[in-house]
């Protein structure tokens, strides 16, 4: 494959939640503002670049009876890097995401990549998978929580900026709760297995 | 610590606070097992047990390893690991001790190392502050909570696999709904007070 | 055997690399950490006491009854004291409130709320601050009243917000609460002057 498609397969073609949905905790739990969203997509790909970037690097270093604890701990150490560093940097976006940044740690979609790409294939076409992942798992997130904000506070407010000002509707505020993430993301999959039917 | 906490701290981590429904935790298994209820029994008979002892034993990991040692940022690399260790453990106590159970369970224990709840409980129960009682009955009650979801999501796709969806909703999308309709319930039960 | 050696050789060699890593960025990041969480706590005081954008320097804690006061001081001249009280049954959990008292005229100077888990769009909005103004509506409430008027209506002056009754109840509970053992504190510590 060339090196642009490792990229951009991620954003599309295999993107993380709509076509391998896998990770969908954060999605739904995460999106219910716009600024979050982001936030989280950013964090998330930071952990996977660091740690497919480095299991690449280690991976013909590692016995195969070992690899998944190994693997898990580079993970969780880039987690935890990024947990600090939010929490010192970013104290507002770190209590918003709360116990979710811990919880990258665990998201199939950084174990998955690590253990299905960054575990045979060089440094190079694994940080592209990567950001390619990352960068779908993100584009994932803004549109769900751009619709949940949108519907559920009739408002989109982007890092402070309104992007979309206030709507003639009563907004539903189911929009902005569980319930609403889990129809979101149920009608944004069924929209992509209808496109990609045809 | 009285009886009124510890109802309220069961009643919660099950239902009202539910982990799969309000937190949005768990979603990966909880789509990927509950196509049949007899594997969705088993997954969570092995949650409970598993994410008991994740939760009692990362507990003790805190108390007497890294904050005697004061070092709290080990937590997430501390955690997973013990949690991978302990389901490794797991296995093989069961395969030696009780090959039925093992047959019953142990396809779903290695998946339990990734699932979001155990390490999200074992991370709450110190983030919360609660005492190690407090901490095993959050851990069994939330993991209880999870598989009460899990079951009735189960029993309800398997009516589902016998209607005529439109293809484009089979699979996930249905399985989201439906679990949107049962977050509205459960949202009934928050706000209770005993 | 030399297999099994060197397999968790390589594990735990990776342990102490991580660790190490996670050593220093500990080292880097505690500092700005703690600092911001003083930052946080300071803020708050300072919009319980005077509103935002006003530098409140504080003094040390003192412990007046079983809460944790902060004297605020503008230019020298003491602008009240804040305390800490919590909520224990909001609709969704416990909710941190700062609460802001002027000990001489016995008012509330403001209230502000540290931390909650109220429902959005409902309880959450006792921290909803409307388009154009400083500072959320239901505290702002709060301003001025007197222990017995730290009701909601209308026993008292406090509007409840449609539809979060619990929320609403649970921060008029706590701050009255709070405002009440503050002045008979108070009272007790002048008496045994």
């Amino acid at each position: 494959m060339g090196q642009m498609q490792e990229f951009t397969k991620g954003i599309w073609k295999e993107n993380p939640i709509f076509r391998i949905m896998l990770g969908m905790c954060p999605t739904l739990a995460l999106s219910t503002a716009v600024d979050n969203a982001i936030g989280m997509g950013v964090a998330f790909t930071v952990v996977l670049l660091g740690s497919n970037v480095v299991i690449a690097l280690i991976r013909n270093i590692v016995p195969r009876q070992v690899r998944i604890p190994c693997y898990i701990v580079v993970i969780a150490a880039f987690v935890t890097c990024v947990d600090l560093i939010m929490h010192a940097y970013q104290p507002k976006l770190y209590e918003a995401l709360g116990i979710f940044v811990p919880l990258i740690v665990v998201n199939c979609i950084v174990l998955g990549r690590a253990e299905a790409f960054a575990s045979r294939n060089p440094v190079l076409a694994s940080a592209l998978d990567a950001l390619g992942m990352g960068a779908g798992f993100t584009l994932a997130m803004f549109v769900v929580s751009f619709i949940r904000q949108f519907l559920g506070t009739g408002t989109v407010v982007l890092f402070g900026h309104v992007i979309v000002p206030r709507a003639f509707f009563q907004p539903a505020t189911i929009m902005i709760l569980p319930p609403g993430a889990f129809v979101t993301l149920a009608l944004l999959m069924a929209l992509m297995n209808k496109i990609s039917e045809r | 610590m009285e009886v009124r906490d510890i109802l309220m701290t069961i009643f919660s981590a099950l239902l009202a606070q539910n982990f799969v429904l309000y937190r949005i935790i768990g979603i990966c298994p909880y789509v990927g097992v509950s196509r049949k209820l007899e594997s969705s029994m088993g997954m969570g008979m092995a949650v409970i047990f598993v994410v008991t002892m994740a939760g009692a034993v990362t507990w003790c990991v805190q108390k007497y390893l890294l904050d005697p040692f004061n070092v709290s940022y080990l937590q997430t690399v501390a955690f997973i690991l013990v949690i991978a260790a302990l389901v490794q453990l797991v296995e093989m106590f069961l395969l030696k001790t009780s090959p039925t159970l093992y047959t019953a369970l142990g396809i779903y224990l290695p998946l339990i190392t990734t699932n979001c709840v155990v390490f999200a409980v074992a991370v709450l129960n110190i983030r919360e502050g609660y005492s190690f009682l407090k901490a095993v009955i959050f851990s069994a009650s939330a993991a209880a909570g999870f598989s009460l979801a899990l079951m009735l999501m189960a029993g309800i796709r398997e009516e589902l696999e016998l209607t005529g969806l439109p293809r484009s909703l089979r699979g996930f999308p249905i399985a989201f709904i439906v679990a949107a309709l049962m977050a509205i319930a459960f949202m009934g039960f928050s706000g209770m007070r005993l | 055997m030399r297999d099994a050696v060197r397999l968790v050789g390589v594990l735990l060699a990776i342990c102490v690399v991580a660790s190490g890593l996670l050593a220093v960025v500990n080292a880097f990041t505690n500092e700005r950490i703690e600092q911001s969480l003083g930052e946080e706590a300071n803020k708050l005081r300072t919009e319980a006491l005077v509103g935002a954008g006003k530098e409140v320097k504080f003094g040390e804690p003192k412990k007046v009854g079983s809460l944790t006061c902060y004297e605020g001081a503008v230019d020298g001249k003491p602008v009240g004291i804040a305390f800490t009280v919590t909520a224990p049954r909001g609709y969704a959990g416990p909710i941190e409130i700062v609460v802001g008292v002027d000990p001489v005229g016995e008012r509330i100077t403001g209230v502000r709320i540290i931390n909650q888990n109220e429902t959005p769009g409902l309880g959450a909005r006792i921290v909803q601050v409307n388009p154009g103004e400083d500072e959320p509506w239901f505290l702002r409430q709060f301003k001025g009243l007197a222990p017995d008027r730290v009701f909601i209506k209308p026993k008292g002056d406090v509007d409840a917000i449609t539809a979060a009754t619990v929320s609403s109840n649970a921060v008029t509970e706590a701050v009255r609460q709070g405002f009440e053992e503050f002045l008979k504190a108070k009272k007790a510590q002048r008496g045994s002057q």
